[in-house]
């Protein structure tokens, strides 16, 4: 485990408020990008993550093993979304549906050039059920390793890589 | 193997980040959350004596040191300066071991009563940025105690204080501050203690000493009157009950009774002339009656307050607005 990371969560333990600024720093991309694509709009996603930051600060005495933390986060994360998705139904978005804050990530990317396949990996992702989408975001969310997803979302490993297998070529399908 | 799909989905999801805006509005919410909960979390039953309300209620205070970690111009003490409603003093320091203390202003109405501490010593206590007295006691001529964590008729409801700054070479300063849902209208406030205490994240520090301060509260504070408005809820939730609105010299004060769960999910905020003011970090919670009060307090001053003011409230999927009358 990262030392920097380490010493941010022994000082935020002990009430350490940069610190704690710092711990939610230092994943808060990978966090966004998990909130993201489970949830629908953009306030909800904001919802999950600070209700995942409150609930971690008050939980993260509890945490025996701190080498654990992205995964225990995650966890903490995803439960949030499922909260918030019980109130909502996410449904399948057309590209007239997209928000402004959503076409401006996508053209804010300057690594693939071409943004109709940008748009429509963005767009179906979020199409997948909500299960498969949480799979296939963890899977690309660096530092996580399959065992992890499993343990994240109380899934059996093997089921994990079939199931990833199955909605990658779900979405393949619909990008052809 | 990675292959070119694999490479375009981990591209696309790699590019999703979040913005430095959204950053920083997720810190400060869950910082503003995390604070209300240390706050909420010291509850205090007050006797409030019968001239000011007919209800009498027991007073447990638990101690909190609740460590504000903002400037001192973000509390009650700055904006109320801004209106006058500040007392400056001139007390001498006080010696005690190592250290003098005095006390160089003072506000105090209906819920606040805040005083700003002034030290000087020797000793290095630059790295300690929170303050803490442990034995604070604070009275008025009539023996009402105000502030004293081991009297269960304290009326405090929950107390704290600002970070510990240097303000000149061996000189610093930082606000005590304590809320009450009624603080009397006293001519004379006395305030002890006999030791103090500096910390960090990891050492302490402290100093013994006897120091005991009188002050005649200024008339101004005294003889304050409120402005209480009355409304029609013309859709009251059973879930929680809007007790008070008044207009104070240090802001616009709600009262708002229910249980910790549902206050924690309401969300009321004012709206005067299309402007809308979300309460700042004073919000506080007293037990009266068996029921808890949560009073929020609202930066808003009595020439904000001659127009229409609306209270917004959101509780779950509901949305009302109510009109205030004076």
């Amino acid at each position: 485990m990262e030392e920097k990371l380490l010493e941010y969560i022994n000082k935020a333990i002990k009430n350490d408020n940069k610190a704690f600024d710092n711990l939610i720093k230092y994943y808060e991309n990978d966090f966004y990008r998990i909130a993201y694509i489970n949830l629908k709009n953009h306030e909800d996603v904001l919802d999950a993550l600070q209700n995942t930051y409150v609930q971690i600060f008050k939980s993260l005495r509890k945490l025996k093993d701190k080498s654990k933390y992205k995964s225990w986060a995650i966890k903490i994360l995803i439960n949030e979304c499922n909260k918030i998705h019980k109130h909502k139904k996410v449904e399948f978005e057309n590209i007239e549906n997209l928000s402004d804050k959503d076409l401006n990530d996508i053209y804010y990317s300057d690594k693939t050039n071409n943004i109709a396949d940008q748009i429509s990996i963005k767009m179906n992702l979020k199409a997948l059920n909500k299960e498969d989408r949480t799979m296939i975001v963890l899977k690309y969310t660096r530092g996580i390793k399959i065992k992890e997803i499993a343990e994240i979302m109380n899934i059996p490993e093997n089921t994990i890589k079939t199931r990833l297998k199955r909605a990658k070529e779900k979405l393949k399908e619909r990008l052809n | 193997m990675n292959d070119e799909f694999d490479n375009k989905i981990q591209e696309e999801i790699q590019n999703i980040f979040i913005s430095e805006s959204d950053s920083e509005t997720v810190r400060n919410n869950v910082r503003k959350r995390i604070k209300k909960r240390k706050k909420i979390s010291v509850i205090c039953r007050a006797v409030i004596p019968t001239f000011i309300v007919s209800s009498i209620c027991l007073a447990v205070s638990m101690n909190i040191f609740n460590f504000k970690s903002v400037k001192i111009s973000d509390t009650i003490i700055e904006q109320a300066a801004g209106n006058g409603y500040i007392q400056n003093l001139n007390l001498d320091y006080v010696k005690g071991e190592n250290i003098e203390v005095a006390i160089s202003k003072i506000l105090l109405d209906d819920n606040n009563l805040d005083f700003v501490l002034n030290y000087k010593t020797n000793k290095n206590i630059a790295n300690f940025d929170r303050m803490m007295i442990r034995d604070l006691r604070v009275y008025d001529e009539n023996n009402n105690i105000l502030v004293d964590e081991q009297n269960m008729n304290a009326l405090c409801s929950a107390s704290g204080y600002t970070k510990s700054i240097e303000v000149s070479n061996n000189n610093y300063e930082c606000t005590f501050f304590a809320n009450s849902l009624m603080f009397p209208k006293a001519k004379t406030i006395n305030i002890e203690f006999s030791n103090i205490m500096f910390t960090n994240n990891s050492q302490n520090i402290e100093f013994d000493g006897n120091w005991k301060y009188e002050i005649t509260i200024d008339d101004k504070m005294v003889n304050r009157a409120s402005i209480e408005y009355s409304f029609n809820d013309e859709k009251p939730n059973k879930d929680y009950k809007i007790e008070s609105v008044r207009l104070t010299n240090t802001g616009l004060v709600l009262n708002i009774s229910g249980n910790s769960t549902v206050l924690d999910i309401i969300k009321p905020v004012f709206e005067i002339d299309n402007v809308k003011y979300e309460y700042n970090n004073n919000i506080f919670d007293t037990i009266k009656d068996n029921k808890v009060i949560r009073t929020y307090i609202y930066n808003v001053s009595k020439n904000n307050a001659e127009k229409e003011i609306k209270l917004n409230i959101s509780y779950k999927k509901e949305n009302k607005t109510i009109v205030l009358n004076k």
